[in-house]
């Protein structure tokens, strides 16, 4: 963000928000086991955990897909129309990165 | 996940020979890890995160979906609670991983319980909780020393590939010319349609979209994601109970 000092520099907020999401993960890590030692996670305890995370990834591409641009909502769809074809993930992100950078290059948008 | 160990007088044990085997056996599924690394670290340096802040986080928070989602709300301020939130809630499905893992450690010193949980990953949890349960069925010795040989390999691949990413992606490069901005969308989107499990999965996913979009138009901030998480959440909930008998709690 700004220009670095010579010795290795993390900005104490940048160092803060690694901390939190540490600690933030651990805890999940962590609770599962600490959690089932007191009460086992019931049927809809568990539909509502694994709906949630789905939705949560959801969120995010729904985001990214409002917030993009049309090489975007172009290339979207054709990532998930390649990963469907091919079943292979990473072929079908590198395809969506790569169109979306062939529709920039073309200045088509 | 419910059935408890067939012998539960058996212990879960940590040894060497699992670690080496949990090593071992993944090697080759870790070598589809290196892009995912590689990914994360130029998304994070289009997100201007530094090379030592990326890999500082691929080490110490070492889950990608997480690590992902934080750089979609990497803006000056830096929301702390909104990115604390967020990945809670994108690690949720940790807990229900834990608990599911939880009845087969029996006999497992507290320290080293500890050790397992922080290096669950969706790949060594998912490697090791399958030959856990089959070594229990079986009345097998319980080695969970192969659940941290998986993540001893994959812990340092991951935060290398990072620093590899976000060194290249970093510098003159001009990210949004390579569609590296694409990068983040394009992962969410490719593991959400890995996650979806039948038309019952069709309610939370909608209400996620409306919500999101909804969150986005009206409420200002960073709130979206965990707005889009809990409608899915909620709608999931609604949804008339099905549960397969091996499901959670089926037995409770």
């Amino acid at each position: 963000m700004t220009s670095l000092p010579d010795f290795p520099y993390i900005e104490p907020i940048v160092l803060a928000a690694i901390a939190v999401m540490a600690l933030a993960t651990y805890a999940t890590r962590l609770g599962g086991f600490v959690l089932m030692g007191f009460i086992p996670i019931s049927g809809r305890l568990e539909r509502f955990l694994r709906h949630m995370a789905g939705g949560v990834l959801i969120a995010i591409v729904a985001a990214a897909t409002y917030r993009g641009d049309p090489a975007i909502w172009i290339a979207l769809p054709l990532t998930i129309g390649l990963l469907l074809i091919s079943r292979k993930a990473m072929l079908a992100m590198i395809g969506g990165v790569m169109f979306v950078a062939l529709l920039r290059y073309l200045a088509v948008f | 996940m419910s059935a408890a160990p067939a012998n539960a007088a058996d212990k879960t044990v940590i040894t060497w020979h699992g670690i080496l085997r949990g090593m071992r056996e993944n090697v080759v599924i870790s070598i589809g890890l290196l892009p995912f690394g590689f990914a994360f670290g130029t998304a994070a340096a289009s997100a201007n995160l530094p090379v030592l802040d990326a890999t500082l986080m691929s080490i110490l928070v070492f889950a990608g979906s997480a690590q992902f989602a934080a750089l979609g709300l990497w803006s000056a301020p830096l929301p702390l609670a909104a990115i604390a939130a967020t990945t809670l809630i994108v690690n949720a499905r940790h807990i229900v991983m834990g608990a599911a893992m939880q009845p087969y450690m029996k006999g497992l010193p507290r320290a080293k319980l500890m050790l397992v949980a922080a290096l669950m990953t969706d790949s060594s949890w998912a490697y090791s909780y399958q030959r856990i349960v089959s070594a229990a069925q079986i009345g097998a010795q319980r080695d969970i020393g192969i659940l941290l040989g998986c993540a001893f390999l994959q812990w340092p691949l991951w935060a290398a590939c990072t620093a590899l990413g976000a060194w290249l992606g970093g510098g003159s490069l001009d990210s949004r010319a390579w569609g590296l901005d694409m990068v983040i969308p394009a992962y969410f989107a490719i593991t959400v349609i890995g996650l979806w499990r039948g038309k019952d999965d069709a309610l939370p996913w909608i209400a996620a979209i409306l919500a999101t979009i909804a969150a986005l138009i009206w409420i200002p901030g960073n709130w979206f994601i965990l707005i889009g998480g809990a409608a899915a959440g909620l709608a999931g909930l609604w949804l008339p109970m099905k549960e397969a008998p091996k499901a959670a709690g089926a037995a409770q």
